[in-house]
């Protein structure tokens, strides 16, 4: 049995707690996400033949009155960063994320997740940021907690990346 | 290595000098097994020493042969291993039967205590109130403290290591909440500006204690409920500390596989104390009270039925004394009655021979009393009152009165005696001499003359009667030829 602990990071009301709440059956309420600022799920999974116990940390989103308490990161394996599509600035506050992370945290196995498919047409983001993102070197996924969309697929690339550092 | 030509072993030991002896000896000991021996058997024991300082491998190594020369000396001779383990083994045997007993004497005592006790009942209704099972119920109610968890958790990613639940408490996913309790520690330290040195050792709710000890690399958390004694955190430390100095290299290098630290179970086991409420030994009044009630019952009843069963014997002894009483004086009685009727036989014969005697006397009296009466009766016929020639005064003072008075008295008795009236006759007579005239007078007057001389005398009246001699209807017998009264007795 393989622990790994990975982080939900994102602007506010990206949809981070949706896409948790889409893989795992929660035994705590989303209330612990406003008043501690984190709350914490577990999925078993199996990979490659081995059992895989993701722990993931839904931290609570940054605006422009809280940022992430960096505590909350310390210990984690990977993090997936979520962006609202149809809210350009949420792609910036990721990036502003990513950036924060690599300089506190270090380099981890990370992925971009833009959620909200389901309003694909309503997407505002620019080729630019786009751009941004890719530079990253990080995967980009598209997901919808709506409809589950690439939800599974983005925990599980995320294990694989884990995986693939690690051994 | 070769001998080689003289030549050639000559150059050898120009190029090596004394040393090569000292090899040509070395060589020698190696091909020689019994030097070679002798060579390593004096370091064996160091070298393996020294190697089970480094690693494993030598009891990999050795573990195969040493259990399979235990197999086959305990196969060739099981007595002996069985004496050697005999000392072990007895007192563990016994140790535990003893356990095993004792743990279940006190499941029956506690089984039997929580199935009859007011409190129990209180228990049962408080699980039916709550939801709750009633085994965790009595565990809460009669524990001053429990731990009941121990988590050890990796500090940097707060993933768990390793994590104890003790038996009948109840845990939620140990994995989440060894996550929640690290990111509870750095919300705190966030939220409030405290010391980067301080740390959060104590969560408390309600009844419900976390004892939290931050090392180097984990963290050690007690979930404790109930009252937290003093020595839990004592031995929070010791074992925070054990820990780290065992595994802190593992702790370092820690990447999410927390097999290996499943090997610290005992010592977190060790962590998992707990203290039963001191079972207050008060005296149980209810029982008591019951067991004296029934006893006072008991005593009541044996009282009372002694009580009546005295009564009874009394009456019955009362009733045994009246009616032996009663037998005696019938006993008595008839006794009497015997004696009377002993005694009345006795008077009966007495009465008998008294009656028998009394007639005999009677008969004799009679006789005697006919006799008397026929003697008086000549008496008086044959008394002579000698008038005077020519008269018929009678003197009073006569002898001869007196003698026939008390004759006829006596007669008298004796004819009553014999039931008989008296009735004397007096006749008076005269001689030839005189006229018949004169003479009748004159026996007259004799006649009535005695009569009224003898009434005088203390005759009764009635028992006389004077006649003449002449009288018609007297015997010829009567009259006689005398100066005088004759006198005639008749008895009715």
């Amino acid at each position: 049995m393989i622990q790994k602990k990975i982080c939900m990071l994102g602007a506010f009301s990206v949809g981070k707690t949706s896409l948790i709440q889409r893989y795992v059956s929660s035994i705590f309420s989303d209330k612990y996400l406003t008043t501690v600022g984190v709350k914490i799920d577990k999925k078993a999974l199996k990979f490659n033949g081995k059992d895989i116990n993701l722990m993931i940390w839904d931290i609570a989103g940054e605006d422009d009155f809280t940022s992430i308490r960096t505590a909350y990161l310390r210990g984690m394996a990977g993090y997936i960063i979520v962006i609202d599509g149809t809210r350009p600035n949420t792609c910036d506050t990721a990036l502003s994320i990513h950036q924060m992370v690599r300089e506190t945290i270090g380099e981890l196995p990370a992925i971009f997740a833009i959620n909200k498919a389901d309003l694909k047409s309503d997407w505002q983001l620019d080729a630019r940021q786009l751009n941004k993102l890719k530079l990253s070197g990080c995967p980009i996924l598209e997901t919808s907690a709506k409809h589950d969309l690439g939800v599974e697929g983005m925990f599980l690339h995320l294990t694989e990346r884990m995986e693939v550092q690690h051994g | 290595m070769t001998a080689g030509t003289p030549d050639l072993d000559q150059l050898r030991r120009l190029l090596f000098g004394k040393d090569y002896d000292d090899l040509l000896a070395l060589k020698e000991q190696f091909e020689n097994s019994h030097q070679y021996s002798t060579s390593v058997a004096s370091i064996i024991s160091e070298a393996l020493t020294l190697r089970s300082r480094q690693d494993d491998s030598l009891s990999v190594a050795l573990g195969p042969m040493v259990e399979q020369t235990l197999n086959r000396s305990i196969q060739n001779e099981p007595k002996r291993i069985a004496d050697v383990l005999y000392p072990v083994m007895g007192p563990a045997i016994r140790k535990s039967i003893q356990q095993a007993l004792n743990e279940a004497l006190e499941n029956i005592n506690q089984l039997l205590e929580q199935s009859f006790s007011l409190r129990a009942w209180r228990w049962r209704f408080d699980a039916w109130r709550t939801g709750q099972s009633y085994a965790r119920i009595a565990l809460l109610r009669t524990l001053v403290y429990q731990v009941e968890q121990v988590f050890l958790i990796h500090r940097d990613t707060g993933l768990l290591l390793h994590h104890i639940v003790a038996e009948k408490a109840i845990s939620k996913d140990p994995e989440i909440v060894s996550g929640m309790l690290t990111a509870i520690q750095d919300f705190i330290k966030d939220s409030f500006a405290v010391d980067g040195n301080d740390t959060l050792d104590t969560l408390k709710l309600g009844e419900l204690t976390v004892l939290v000890e931050y090392g180097p690399h984990a963290i050690t958390a007690l979930v404790v409920r109930g009252n937290v004694p003093g020595e839990l955190h004592g031995l929070l430390v010791e074992t925070s500390e054990t820990i780290h100095q065992q595994y802190a290299r593992k702790l370092k290098q820690f990447n999410g596989d927390a097999a290996s630290f499943a090997e610290l179970d005992p010592l977190l086991r060790n962590c998992l104390k707990s203290q039963q409420q001191a079972h207050k030994q008060r005296s149980p009044w209810l029982a008591y009270a019951l067991l004296a009630g029934i006893s006072g019952a008991l005593a009541w009843g044996t009282y009372q039925y002694y009580q009546h069963q005295t009564q009874l014997a009394v009456q019955k002894a009362a009733s045994e004394q009246a009616q032996q009483a009663a037998i005696q004086t019938l006993q008595t009685q008839l006794e009497q009655q015997k004696a009377d009727t002993a005694a009345a036989q006795v008077s009966l014969q007495n009465l008998l021979s008294q009656q028998q005697q009394q007639a005999e006397e009677q008969a004799r009296l009679a006789v005697a009393n006919a006799q008397t009466i026929t003697h008086l009766s000549h008496a008086i016929e044959v008394a002579q009152y000698p008038f005077e020639l020519a008269q018929a005064d009678v003197d009073f003072n006569h002898p001869l009165l007196a003698q026939l008075v008390k004759n006829i008295l006596a007669l008298q008795q004796a004819a009553s005696r014999n039931n008989q009236t008296l009735q004397v006759m007096i006749i008076g007579n005269t001689d030839d001499s005189g006229t018949e005239n004169i003479n009748q007078r004159l026996a007259h007057e004799r006649a009535h003359n005695m009569h009224d001389a003898l009434i005088r005398s203390g005759v009764p009246a009635a028992l006389l009667a004077a006649y003449d001699a002449n009288q018609p209807g007297l015997p010829a017998t009567a009259k006689k030829n005398e100066r005088g009264v004759s006198y005639m007795v008749r008895l009715y």
